[in-house]
């Protein structure tokens, strides 16, 4: 079963995510910040990284930057999750090193598709 | 306004409309999301529901403080920034909203638990943030003003809406002014209203609870109420109901002042007749709007009620007019009722009643005017509400005589009967008519009675200037002609009147007259009472004639019609007694026939003619032809001199 690493600071994104993608199979694991999300990815080893892009302590382009600079994590997949959708968000996600991104709110169809592609 | 203030007030109108529109979807959720509440019965569903609901709130909140902000002074940058936080915060609320939905959705699915309320109400759930989303995804797309882009978007035109607000600024608005009692328990929410009425013009009476207001309230009605709900001794709610109850104040409008923003207690307030209600803090300019506007509603009732009154005295007024031609259930018939009087002409059945004061003529050139018309007024004013008594229309005074109908213009069943009982009635009122008489030292009058029923021609007859409601027709003439053959206290109703009759009449008399116009004669009746419903019947006033002490000789001419017999006949008269005498003679008589009498032998004889009439026979005495003859027409002379040679006893 795939393990998918939530990071998100808002507690009912966090929670909603985490149960829908549970009953469509995968394995869960959450972090609350920019922080815990590079520890526990760099511990975990997921298949794939679900990062919220505004979030404490370290926001999601320094945590998607610093895992890309590390050797051990470089190669992780990473979906960001923005709830800006603004034009310029896309190019900045891409940028800062993601796979892909996807807005919130979660269209959950679209984002399993995202995730089927990239796994 | 100047500009400045007038882009302050589109601007801030721009953000309420904004605010109504961006909530709409929020309300919806609120809404759904209670109704779920009832249809869940799944732990973990209902904890997912709660959080939808929280994710509404906080929406609702975000949307509030957003569009505040909107308000603010700030710098573009500020600006910019707060605004992608609220963009930021509400798409991550609003996805709440769908993605707990989502999952309910799901889990019932799974458990097979989904009822088709429950999946309606999760989808409108859906649709709602959905288009919440969009709407907000259209307002961050403006540049510059916030929601300039929003208009056309939501499709609302701001300006228009000030154009008119403008217009009608122009016109000049009139504030009514009024008693205004206040009422709240607090001291300093008491004097601000006050304070801010009285400088609108109102003159302004406080109370500090309900009690206190119920009795200002009974000393000195106020034109309107502003009150509170929560008070100590008895809250606003009781007042109303107890205002409610009591006529002299249920009429008298209320608006609840209150800081309680709860819907139930707005609901029960508006059952229990207030007439609106204001949330704490009140805007001074709405609280002035509502004011006004429960002011003018009440000066509106009361000129209604004022309206109501003069309608009342104008009909009045009509009833009492026409009541001295009418009943007054015959004119409040002809106000009522649309059809139910029919002035043109019409054919109708009626029964036509004549009376007559028999011997007025000779009577009037007795006496002196002023004893006259007391005579007449007297007996007029007994006899006229008589007639209305049995519902007949008075149609005409001829001299001493009255024309009556019965049946019209108010169509009526029972007119025949009515109509005898009612001569009968009168007849009986001769005793009262007759007292009255005796008092004022006037001599005693009798009255005949005709009533006839046929059909005639009623209706209103002449012109537009000069008018009657008048009754044409054979049957007039008849009634007329059978009056001729009455005599004093008599009712003779024709066998037409008779045939309508349904109650029981006592019948004295059966007579056959001649009628002008037609072959067969006439059949008449005296009557002499009729049964239930209303058991009138005639004193039978027949005083019996006593003997004169010597027989008074008489010469007398047969009457027919008005012409008088050339021959002169001889009798003697016998008997006498009030208006009534025996006369003896050989020659045959007919009952009803007409007779011209002097006396011979009495001073002044060949002036006074008594004029009486045959009305039965007696035996035959002493070889001649004895009859009773009624005077209908004497001089009191004459009379008294008969009288004074009946024999003393």
């Amino acid at each position: 079963m795939a393990l998918i690493l939530i990071v998100e600071d808002n507690e009912m994104n966090r929670d909603m995510l985490s149960r829908r993608l549970k009953r469509k199979g995968f394995d869960i694991e959450v972090a609350i910040d920019g922080q815990q999300g590079v520890e526990m990815a760099t511990r975990l080893m997921p298949d794939l990284v679900l990062m919220d892009m505004s979030l404490p302590i370290k926001d999601g382009w320094a945590a998607t930057k610093e895992l890309r600079s590390n050797e051990a994590t470089k190669a992780l997949k990473i979906i960001a999750l923005t709830a800006h959708a603004m034009e310029g968000d896309r190019q900045k996600a891409l940028k800062a090193g993601c796979d892909d991104y996807d807005t919130k709110p979660i269209d959950l169809k679209r984002l399993l598709e995202k995730i089927n592609t990239l796994l | 306004m100047t500009r400045k203030q007038n882009e302050t007030r589109i601007d801030s109108a721009r953000l309420d409309i904004l605010r109504q529109e961006l909530l709409a979807p929020i309300l919806s959720v609120d809404g759904h999301a209670e109704l779920l509440k009832e249809l869940i019965e799944d732990d973990d569903c209902l904890q997912d529901l709660k959080k939808i609901e929280t994710a509404a709130s906080q929406t609702h909140t975000l949307i509030d403080q957003m569009l505040a902000a909107e308000m603010q002074d700030r710098s573009e940058t500020e600006r910019d920034n707060q605004r992608n936080t609220y963009r930021h915060d509400l798409r991550n609320s609003v996805g709440a909203i769908a993605g707990y939905s989502e999952i309910i959705l799901e889990e019932l699915e799974d458990a097979e638990a989904l009822s088709a309320d429950a999946s309606s109400y999760l989808n409108h759930l859906l649709l709602d943030s959905a288009s919440l989303l969009e709407m907000l995804d259209t307002l961050f797309q403006a540049d510059r003003e916030f929601g300039e882009n929003s208009e056309s978007a939501l499709q609302v035109d701001i300006h228009s809406v000030f154009d008119s607000f403008d217009r009608t600024d122009e016109e000049a608005s009139e504030v009514i002014q009024g008693r205004i009692l206040v009422v709240d328990d607090n001291q300093s929410n008491r004097n601000l209203l006050a304070h801010q009425l009285h400088r609108q013009g109102h003159e302004i009476e406080q109370a500090a609870s309900g009690r206190e207001a119920l009795k200002a309230v009974r000393e000195k009605t106020p034109d309107l109420i502003l009150l509170d709900l929560f008070m100590p001794d008895m809250n606003g709610f009781e007042v109303l109901r107890e205002m409610r109850q009591d006529e002299a104040l249920r009429s008298i409008p209320v608006i609840i002042i209150t800081g309680l923003n709860d819907k139930n207690a707005a609901v029960k307030c508006i059952e229990a007749g207030a007439f609106d209600i204001l949330i704490k803090p009140v805007n001074p300019a709405l609280l002035q709007a509502r004011v006004s506007a429960c002011l003018e509603r009440k000066a509106w009732q009361d000129k209604e009620k004022e309206y109501q009154q003069k309608l009342e005295a104008s009909y009045t007024f009509i009833r009492k007019v026409f009541g001295r031609y009418m009943s007054d259930e015959v004119v409040k018939e002809i106000l009522d009722a649309d059809d139910g009087m029919q002035l043109g002409g019409s054919k109708r059945k009626i029964t036509i009643m004549m009376t007559d004061i028999r011997g007025f003529s000779m009577l009037s050139q007795e006496l002196d005017a002023q004893d006259c018309v007391k005579i007449l007024n007297n007996y007029f004013g007994i006899m006229t509400p008589l007639i209305q008594k049995y519902d007949g229309v008075i149609n005409e005074f001829l001299g001493d005589a009255i024309l009556a109908i019965f049946g019209a213009p108010v169509v009526a069943e029972n007119h025949a009967q009515q109509a005898v009982a009612c001569a009968l009635e009168m007849q009986q009122a001769m005793v009262e008519v007759n007292d009255n008489n005796r008092e004022w030292g006037l001599p005693s009058i009798e009255m005949g009675i005709a009533v006839n029923t046929g059909e005639v021609v009623v209706g209103n007859i002449g012109s537009e200037n000069r008018s009657k409601y008048g009754v044409v027709g054979h049957h007039v003439n008849l009634t007329a002609r059978i009056e001729s053959f009455t005599v004093g206290g008599q009712v003779m109703a024709s066998e037409y009147t008779i045939a309508e009759l349904k109650p029981e009449v006592t019948i004295a008399n059966i007579l056959e007259v001649d009628a002008k116009g037609i072959k067969e004669r006439v059949k008449i009746h005296d009557i002499t009472a009729i049964g239930a419903p209303y058991n009138l019947a005639l004193a039978s006033d027949e005083q019996v004639p006593q003997a004169l002490s010597k027989p008074l000789a008489v010469e007398f001419h047969l009457l027919s019609g008005k012409a008088v017999d050339d021959e002169q006949v001889h009798g003697t008269l016998t008997a006498a007694a009030e208006g009534v005498a025996h006369l003896a003679t050989d020659v045959e008589l007919d009952v009803l026939t007409n007779l011209r009498m002097t006396i011979s032998g009495y001073p002044g004889a060949r002036d006074d003619q008594i004029f009486s009439k045959v009305t039965s026979l007696l035996e035959n005495k002493d070889g001649q032809n004895n009859y009773v003859i009624k005077l209908t027409s004497a001089s009191l002379d004459a009379r008294r001199y008969v009288q004074s040679l009946v024999q003393v006893q």
